[in-house]
C-alpha cells in the first residue's frame, strides 16, 4: 500500500514537472516573440577609432561604410542599437539645417553630425530620423547597398524585395557617395514587410530603365515589374507599385480598355455620361489625392493632371534635358510627386470641384491635354457594376492603344499578387524578393527576416495552375453592333502585361461597361501586423551538406555489408549442404 | 568553424563506441545496431541535401514524398542485414530494429536542432523527442517484425517486403504531413498512440510465449 | 466533397481491414485470406496518406505521392494470393483452360486501355510513370480476378465459392483505373463522387463476401 502511495506521489510530481516544462516552452516562444529587435538610434562615425567608439558605447556597427573608400581612416560607419528607445519609423537625408528638421508636417531629428560623405568630399548631407508612427512601420535592419566598382555600373534605388531606399526629404534617393561614380544607398529593412498584395499602380516612362526606376523611387514607390511595358515606344515605360498586406487595400483586377473606346466614352457616344464639371472634379481629385503610397489611401489614378503636385518631373523636363547622369530630370514621367498638403486634399474630397480647382492647375492641366493622343475625361468606368479607376492617363500600345483601369472591389475578382510584363510563362523569372517569399510564408503575419516559406504554396504558383492563375490583361475594344446598347465586350486578347492572382472568384467573362461614374476616395490606413514570427510547423527531415565523402563512405559502406551478408549466407548454405551430405 | 552535423556525430557514436567492450553480448548488438542507425542518418541526411536540390529546394514535397522513402529504405538495410546474416529470431530483430531507429532519431534531433537553434525550447524538445523519436522506432520495429513473419512465408517475401516498407514509408509520411500541417498536434500524438498498442501488443505475445518456452524445456 | 469521400474511403477501409483481422487472424485461417487483408489494409494506408494530404494543404498532390504506394501494395497481395496461392490449385496449365486464360487476358487489356485515356489528359512525369506501375500490378491482379472469375470449377469447389470476392476485386480494380483518369481530367466532379462511394461500398463488403466463400470452404 505504502509503495503504492509511494509511487502515487512520484507521479504527481512527473506530471507537474511536464506541465510545467511544457508551459515554460510555451512562455519561451512567447517570451521571442515580444522581443523582436526594433532600431531605436542611429549614429555614424569617422574612421577605425570611431567604429571602435560605437562598438564601446554599445552600437551595432556596419562592417560596410558608406563611402567609396578603402582607407578605413576616411571610412564613415553606420552604428545602430535595438530596443533601447522608441522605435526609428523613418530616416531621411539632408543638408545639415540643426537638431531638427520638417519633412511632410513630422519632425525628424538629427542623428549625427557626421557629413555621411565626410572625408571624402562632403556635402551628402546629414541623417534624420523620426520616431512619429505615421512615417511607416519601425525599422529592424539598415541595409547598405554599393554599385560594383566596373564603370557605368548601376545601382537601382528600387530593390523589389521590400527594403527602402532611404530618400531626400524631396523624395529623391539619398545616394550617399555624391562625390565620385559609386552609388551608395541606405536601405531601410521595416517591420511587416511582407505585403502580399498590390495596392498602388502607375506608369513610369522614361528615356532609359535607370531613369524610369529612379523616378518612380523618388516619387516614393518602392516596386516595380521588370520590363518594359510599351515596348512600341522608343523610350522604357515601367509599371511601377506599392503593396499592402491588407486585402481589403489590394487590387483586384486590372483591365485595358482600348483608347477609341475611351475617345467614345469622353464624347458621350455610349453613356449620357457626365458633364465636363464632373470630369474636371475627378482630375482634380485624382490630383489632389496623389500623395506619397506610404500613405497607401485607396485611390491610385493618375490623372492627367498628375504633373502639377509640386515637382518638375514633366514631359517638358524630359524634353529639356538628357541628363544620364541625374535620371530623374531624364525621366518623362506620368506619376506624381508627393502630396505635402493635407488641407488640399481634405479640400479635395469635401469640397465642390469647381470650387477647389486653382486656376493654376487648370492650366497645366490644359497644357498637358495637348500633349496626349485623346482627351481623357474618363478616370473612371463602371464595369458590370464594379468601378474602375483609371492608373494613368498614359495610353500604352502602337496599334492598338489602350489605357490601363484598375479596381479594389472584391467583386471584381482575388486580390494579384504579383505583375509580368512580357509573353515569358516562366514564373521564376520575375524577382520575388522577400515580399513574395513572405507571401509563400506559414499562415499568420510574418515581419522581416522571420517568416517561414511555404514551400508548396511557393510550388503551387511556380508550376501549378490549379490554384493560382496568370491572366492576360482583358481588353476592352468598341463592338460596334453592341454599342449602341451600352454593351461592350471583352475580348480575352492576350496583351504584353498579365496579372497573377488566386483562380477562385476571377473577374467576369463578360464585363459590360455601363458609363462614366464619380470616382471614389476613401482612405484607408493598413493596419500593423501583429507581432508573431514563431513558425508554427516542425521540419521533418535531416538535411546534411551533400559532402561527396560521406556519401561515398555510406555506400563503401554498404556495398562491405551487401559483400559480408553474401559470403555469410553463401557460408551458411554449404555448411547446411555439407551436413545434408554427412547425414545422406 | 567545421560542419556541426559531423562534431555531433562524432560525440554520439565514438561515446557509443567506447561502451561497447564493456557490453554483455546481446546489449551489445543493441547498442551497435544504435550506432549503425546514427550512421544511417548521417548518411541520408547527405543524400536528403542531394534529393533536395533536385527538386527544386521543394521542402514540403521533399519531406512528405521523398524522404520518408529513402530514409525508410536505408533503415530496412540493417534490420534485413541482420534477418539474413545474424538471426531472423522476432525479439532480437525487433530490438534491433528499434535501437536502428533511435539511433537514427537521435542523430536526426540533433541536426535539426543545430539547424533551428533559434526555434528550439522546452516543448520542441518534447515533440520531437516523442514525435520523431518513435516514429523512428517504430517504422524500423514495423519492418523488423515483418521481416520476422516474412522470413518463413516464401510466397509473402516480395511482396510482404514491399507491403512492408510502404507501410512504414506511408507511416512516416504521415507524421511528416502532420507535423508540417495545422494539424501538427495530432502528428505529435499519433506516434504516441501508435506505441502504446504496439507496446501491449508485444507484451502480450512476450507473455504468451514464456509459458510455451517453459513448457518445451 | 472530396474531403469528405476521401475521409470515408479510409474509413470504410479500416472497417474492411479490422473486421478482416478479427475474423481471419484470430482464428489463423489460410494464408490467402490473410494477404488479402494485408491488401485492404495497405489500401487503407494509402488511402490515408490521400486524406490527410487533403486535410493539411487542400489538394492530393498531382504528381507522385506516397499514397500510390498503398494502393500498389494492396493490389500486389491481391495479386500475389492468386497468382501464389490459388492458380495452381485451379488452373494446371493444360490446354483444357487455355480459353480461360485468353479470356482473361481481357482484363488487363481493359486496364491498359483505361491507362491510355488516363495518359491523355495527365502530365508526364514521375506521377505519370508511377500510375503506370500501378496500372501494372492492377492489370496482373484483374488477370487473375477474372481468370478465377470465368474458369471452370475443379472438384474441389474452391475457386466457385469465391467468385463473389473475384468479382468484387475485379470491380475494385477497374474503379481504381477511373478514379485514376478522373483525378487526372476536368470530368464533372459527380462521376469521381460515384466511382468513390463505390469503392467505399467495396471496402465495405469486400471482407464479409470473401467470408462467406471461404466458410464454403470447411463446410
Amino acid at each position: 500500500m505504502k509503495k503504492r502511495v509511494f509511487a502515487t506521489k512520484i507521479t504527481a510530481v512527473l506530471a507537474a514537472m511536464a506541465v510545467a516544462m511544457t508551459l515554460a516552452g510555451f512562455k519561451t516562444m512567447t517570451v521571442r516573440a515580444e522581443n523582436f529587435q526594433f532600431i531605436t538610434d542611429i549614429r555614424l562615425a569617422e574612421g577605425e577609432k570611431g567604429m571602435t567608439k560605437l562598438e564601446d558605447d554599445g552600437y551595432s556597427v556596419r562592417v560596410v561604410g558608406l563611402n567609396a573608400t578603402s582607407e578605413e581612416d576616411n571610412q564613415i560607419y553606420v552604428g545602430y542599437k535595438y530596443n533601447d528607445g522608441d522605435p526609428i519609423t523613418g530616416v531621411v537625408v539632408a543638408a545639415d539645417a540643426g537638431d531638427s528638421i520638417d519633412v511632410d508636417g513630422i519632425k525628424y531629428s538629427r542623428a549625427s553630425k557626421v557629413d555621411v560623405d565626410a572625408n571624402n568630399g562632403g556635402g551628402g548631407g546629414c541623417i534624420y530620423t523620426t520616431t512619429d508612427e505615421s512615417a511607416g512601420e519601425p525599422l529592424v535592419g539598415l541595409d547598405i547597398l554599393r554599385s560594383g566598382t566596373a564603370k557605368n555600373e548601376k545601382l537601382l534605388p528600387i530593390t523589389n524585395d521590400g527594403a527602402q531606399i532611404v530618400r531626400h526629404t524631396d523624395g529623391t534617393p539619398a545616394d550617399v557617395e555624391v562625390n565620385s561614380d559609386t552609388t551608395i544607398y541606405l536601405a531601410e529593412i521595416r517591420d511587416g514587410i511582407v505585403k502580399p498584395y498590390i495596392s498602388k499602380l502607375a506608369l513610369v516612362e522614361a528615356e532609359n530603365k535607370d531613369g524610369a526606376v529612379y523616378s518612380a523611387a523618388a516619387n516614393g514607390f518602392n516596386y516595380y515589374v521588370e520590363g518594359d511595358a510599351d515596348t512600341s515606344k522608343d523610350t522604357y515605360t515601367i509599371l511601377a507599385y506599392e503593396r499592402t498586406a491588407d486585402a481589403k487595400d489590394a487590387i483586384t483586377n486590372l483591365v485595358a480598355l482600348n483608347a477609341d473606346l475611351v475617345k467614345k466614352l469622353e464624347s458621350g457616344q455610349l453613356t449620357p455620361g457626365e458633364d465636363n464639371k464632373e470630369n474636371t472634379a475627378s482630375e482634380e481629385q485624382a490630383e489632389a489625392d496623389n500623395a506619397a503610397p506610404e500613405e497607401a489611401t485607396e485611390e491610385t489614378v493618375q490623372g492627367e493632371a498628375e504633373e502639377t503636385a509640386g515637382k518638375e518631373t514633366g514631359e517638358e523636363v524630359a524634353e529639356e534635358t538628357e541628363n544620364e547622369e541625374n535620371p530623374d530630370e531624364a525621366a518623362e514621367q506620368e506619376v506624381t510627386g508627393e502630396e505635402t498638403d493635407e488641407t488640399a486634399e481634405q479640400a479635395a474630397a469635401e469640397e465642390t470641384p469647381e470650387e477647389t480647382v486653382p486656376e493654376e492647375t487648370q492650366d497645366e492641366v490644359k497644357k498637358t491635354e495637348a500633349d496626349v493622343t485623346v482627351k481623357l475625361q474618363a478616370d473612371a468606368v463602371d464595369l458590370s457594376g464594379i468601378e474602375y479607376d483609371r492608373v494613368s492617363s498614359r495610353q500604352i500600345g502602337g496599334d492598338e492603344p489602350f489605357y490601363l483601369y484598375m479596381t479594389k472591389d472584391e467583386k471584381a475578382g482575388n486580390p494579384i499578387s504579383m505583375l509580368y510584363i512580357g509573353d515569358s510563362t516562366d514564373a521564376s523569372e520575375t524577382t520575388f524578393g522577400a515580399w513574395a517569399y513572405g507571401y509563400f510564408a506559414s499562415d499568420g503575419p510574418s515581419m522581416a527576416n522571420s517568416f517561414v516559406v511555404n514551400e508548396d504554396k511557393l510550388e503551387k504558383v511556380m508550376t501549378s495552375e490549379k490554384k493560382y492563375i496568370r491572366l492576360p490583361l482583358a481588353l476592352l475594344a468598341v463592338d460596334e453592333k453592341e454599342a449602341g446598347e451600352g454593351g461592350i465586350k471583352l475580348t480575352a486578347q492576350a496583351m504584353q502585361i498579365s496579372l497573377l492572382t488566386a483562380k477562385k472568384g476571377l473577374p467576369d467573362d463578360n464585363l459590360v461597361l455601363n458609363g462614366l461614374v464619380e470616382p471614389t476616395y476613401e482612405v484607408q490606413e493598413i493596419e500593423r501586423d501583429a507581432k508573431t514570427h514563431t513558425s508554427d510547423k516542425l521540419p521533418a527531415s535531416a538535411f546534411g551538406r551533400a559532402t561527396p565523402v560521406v556519401i561515398i563512405l555510406g555506400i563503401l559502406a554498404l556495398a562491405a555489408a551487401v559483400f559480408f551478408g553474401i559470403r555469410e549466407t553463401a557460408r551458411r548454405k554449404r555448411v547446411l549442404t555439407r551436413g545434408k551430405g554427412n547425414r545422406e | 568553424m567545421d560542419n556541426l552535423n559531423y562534431i555531433v556525430f562524432i560525440c554520439i557514436i565514438v561515446a557509443f563506441g567506447m561502451i561497447l567492450p564493456l557490453l554483455e553480448r546481446r546489449t551489445r548488438m543493441v547498442v551497435s545496431f544504435m550506432i549503425v542507425g546514427v550512421c544511417c542518418c548521417l548518411f541520408i541526411s547527405e543524400i536528403n541535401n542531394l534529393l533536395l536540390q533536385a527538386f527544386d529546394e521543394d521542402m514540403l514535397y521533399v519531406t512528405t514524398t521523398i524522404t520518408p522513402i529513402t530514409e525508410e529504405i536505408i533503415k530496412a538495410l540493417p534490420i534485413l542485414y541482420c534477418a539474413v546474416v545474424i538471426s531472423d529470431d522476432r525479439r532480437i530483430l525487433i530490438s534491433n530494429a528499434f535501437a536502428v531507429g533511435v539511433g537514427f532519431a537521435l542523430l536526426e534531433n540533433m541536426i535539426i536542432l543545430l539547424q533551428n537553434v533559434n526555434e528550439a525550447t522546452i516543448l520542441w524538445a518534447l515533440i520531437r523527442s516523442f514525435g520523431s523519436g518513435l516514429v523512428h522506432g517504430l517504422c524500423t520495429v514495423m519492418v523488423g517484425m515483418g521481416i520476422s513473419y516474412i522470413r518463413k512465408r516464401r510466397k509473402l517475401f516480395w511482396c510482404g517486403t514491399f507491403a512492408l516498407l510502404s507501410a512504414a514509408i506511408i507511416y512516416h509520411a504521415v507524421y511528416n504531413v502532420l507535423v508540417q500541417s495545422s494539424f501538427r498536434n495530432v502528428g505529435f500524438i499519433l506516434p504516441i498512440l501508435s506505441y502504446i498498442p504496439a507496446i501491449i501488443l508485444l507484451r502480450k505475445s512476450v507473455a504468451a510465449r514464456r509459458p510455451q518456452a517453459r513448457a518445451a524445456a | 466533397m472530396l474531403k469528405i469521400l476521401s475521409l470515408a474511403m479510409t474509413l470504410c477501409a479500416l472497417f474492411g481491414f479490422n473486421y478482416g483481422l478479427v475474423r481471419f487472424f484470430r482464428e489463423r485461417k489460410a494464408l490467402y485470406t490473410r494477404m488479402i487483408i494485408f491488401g485492404i489494409g495497405s489500401a487503407m494506408l494509402g488511402r490515408l496518406f490521400e486524406t490527410l494530404s487533403l486535410f493539411a494543404f487542400g489538394e492530393i498532390p498531382s504528381g507522385f505521392h506516397i499514397g500510390m504506394l498503398g494502393i500498389i501494395s494492396s493490389f500486389l497481395f491481391f495479386f500475389t494470393a492468386n497468382y501464389g496461392q490459388m492458380d495452381s490449385l485451379v488452373d494446371d496449365k493444360s490446354a483444357k483452360f487455355r480459353k480461360y486464360r485468353l479470356i482473361a487476358i481481357l482484363a488487363p487489356v481493359v486496364i491498359v486501355v483505361l491507362f491510355i485515356i488516363y495518359l491523355r489528359s495527365a502530365e508526364f512525369g514521375p506521377g505519370a510513370v508511377a500510375r503506370g506501375v500501378e496500372t501494372l500490378v492492377i492489370a496482373l491482379a484483374a488477370y487473375f480476378h477474372l481468370k478465377h472469375l470465368v474458369i471452370e470449377d475443379v472438384d474441389y469447389g474452391i475457386i466457385r465459392s469465391i467468385r463473389g470476392y473475384n468479382l468484387l476485386a475485379l470491380v475494385y480494380a477497374l474503379l481504381c483505373m477511373a478514379e485514376m483518369i478522373l483525378r487526372a481530367a476536368p470530368y464533372p466532379e459527380i462521376l469521381l463522387v460515384i466511382v468513390d462511394v463505390l469503392i467505399c461500398i467495396i471496402y465495405l463488403i469486400f471482407v464479409p463476401v470473401l467470408e462467406k466463400g471461404v466458410n464454403k470452404w470447411t463446410t
